[in-house]
């Protein structure tokens, strides 16, 4: 397994920690609370540090293209479900306002989708065939 | 995705030159041990920086090395 991957292992392994916290958060306390569990992304500023790689070649720069512009449709798609979620759900309520709160919510839901989509993308394309400019 | 129409006789030339590693080509090329194995499997299709490179350090002509097998 080359750095590459172990590096997209454990960005995985960050994004569902992340994921598990919030959720188990939000069904046991209260879904503003656990905007708490995001602060484990910061785990990933780690990265650099734990899995140092000493040289990128065109191969690994393309397969880190690929999974950012991948990652960065998902964590768009995302943003845009979420906003247009809420303003539906509330849309039609009795008192039409949306929480200031929700924001934080939705931008860090996105940066999570962007490190799981990316860091899965990187896993699945490292062992596909790959072609420069293909 | 489909594997890139360019075969290879990477393997064959590294057992030529004296049985080189893959981390050996790799150094001298300046890429990781992976993109020699993706080469080899040919699951990549390189560069043409790279495929000269390649071609250079074994000391031969590119089309030596890689060939076109598309249509």
């Amino acid at each position: 397994m080359s750095t590459l991957q172990k590096s997209a292992l454990y960005e995985l392994v960050v994004a569902l920690l992340t994921i598990i916290a919030y959720a188990g958060l939000a069904l046991i306390v209260d879904p503003m609370v656990a905007t708490a569990a995001f602060a484990i992304t910061a785990l990933i500023a780690l990265e650099p540090v734990l899995f140092r790689r000493p040289r990128t070649d065109e191969r690994e720069r393309l397969l880190i293209r690929r999974a950012g512009v991948t990652a960065g449709m998902a964590s768009y798609l995302v943003v845009v479900v979420a906003c247009m979620g809420v303003w539906a759900a509330r849309f039609r309520a009795p008192d039409p306002r949306i929480d200031v709160a929700v924001l934080p919510q939705i931008v860090m839901i996105a940066a999570v989708t962007l490190l799981l989509v990316r860091a899965v993308t990187v896993l699945i394309l490292a062992n596909r065939s790959l072609e420069v400019g293909g | 995705m489909t594997a890139p129409p360019i075969g290879n006789r990477i393997r064959r030339l590294r057992f030529e030159h004296g049985e080189m590693t893959q981390q050996e080509l790799a150094d001298r090329c300046e890429v990781t041990r992976q993109t020699i194995i993706a080469l080899e499997a040919g699951r990549y299709g390189p560069s043409l920086a790279l495929a000269f490179r390649i071609a250079r350090t074994f000391g031969v002509p590119v089309e030596d090395v890689f060939d076109w097998r598309g249509e």
